[in-house]
């Protein structure tokens, strides 16, 4: 993209944005348009159903529709969207009995993997959500303590105590599984 | 080294980056080294869940038809609340109206005369 193009992109979403605060519900439908794959992606790191990332990214942008007054212009849009979308991942992962992720999660699992990742695999959905979506952003995205506070609007210190004990569990897991 | 401290190091180090003296207690220590091996086998599954599901051509008329319907049914329990915001406001007016006495009532209940008393007593006094 030229940078004519970005910054025609920006207004057109700054646009957006001023008539979704005055509630024209055509305009919210192109904002998600130009943001909805970023989202899904997001949300697709967490859950495996299609339906969950369908259900959360719904959850993300009804979220925008009403907050939207919050969201002040000074960070990109796409930052403060971000952390809606973490913070109604990170609700709806804390709220979903583990049982039924387990279970889905079971049908979801590739047959062909080698025993030892399989067992591995098996471990990791034993830890609690809050853990295991910790150690999703710090592996899975590779995002540091710093950027994690960042994008999900938590302070350092929070981050830091769960992100130490997300390691913590997961290293005794690790440890206390059989060879 | 230690094996606690390694594993420390371990669980906050990126692939590649350990000092040489957790290089060499690796070489040494088969447990870390299998600890290791797992460390990077959980590592590796957490950056390969992920669920590429991507959005329908309507997703985004779906979501904006519920969202325009959750501001239809606010301003709809705003009009069902208005009956009653505007009887709770006639039943408060009247209780003001009946509460307020009439001036010839006023007039009656006057304490002017047993004032007059006290102050003519007290200062006859
Ligand atoms: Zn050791």
């Amino acid at each position: 993209m030229d940078v004519e193009s970005a910054i025609g992109s920006e207004s057109e979403e700054a646009r957006l944005i001023a008539a979704c605060r005055q509630g024209d519900p055509d305009a919210f439908a192109d904002l998600i348009r130009l943001h909805e794959r970023r989202v899904f992606r997001l949300a697709g790191r967490f859950f495996r159903q299609p339906d969950q990332i369908e259900e959360v990214a719904q959850e993300t942008f009804l979220t925008v529709w009403t907050k939207l007054h919050t969201y002040r212009a000074e960070a990109p849009f796409e930052h403060w969207l971000t952390r809606v979308c973490l913070n109604c991942c990170y609700a709806r992962l804390r709220k979903e009995r583990p049982a039924d992720e387990l279970a889905a999660e079971r049908l979801a699992a590739p047959t062909s993997d080698p025993d030892a990742r399989l067992e591995v695999e098996g471990l990791l959905r034993t830890l609690a959500p809050e853990d295991r979506f910790v150690l999703l952003l710090l592996y899975g995205e590779g995002w540091s303590v710093n950027e994690i506070a960042e994008r999900l609007g938590w302070s350092r210190p929070k981050v830091k105590v769960r992100a130490h004990r997300a390691r913590k569990k997961l290293r005794r897991l690790l440890e206390g599984a059989p060879a | 080294m230690r094996c606690d401290e390694l594993r420390d190091q371990l669980m906050v180090v990126d692939r590649g980056e350990l000092p040489a003296a957790a290089a060499a207690h690796l070489e040494e220590c088969e447990e870390c080294a299998e600890f290791r091996r797992r460390l990077e086998l959980a590592a590796e599954s957490l950056r390969r869940h992920r669920t590429d599901h991507l959005p329908d051509a309507y997703f985004a008329q779906r979501v904006s038809a519920v969202a325009a319907g959750e501001t239809d049914q606010l301003g709809w329990a705003a009009v069902r609340l208005l009956p009653v915001a505007l009887a709770l406001t006639l039943v408060l007016s009247a209780w003001a109206w009946l509460a307020t006495p009439s001036p010839s009532a006023l007039v009656e209940q006057s304490p002017t005369d047993d004032l007059l008393t006290w102050v003519l007593e007290e200062n006859g006094s």
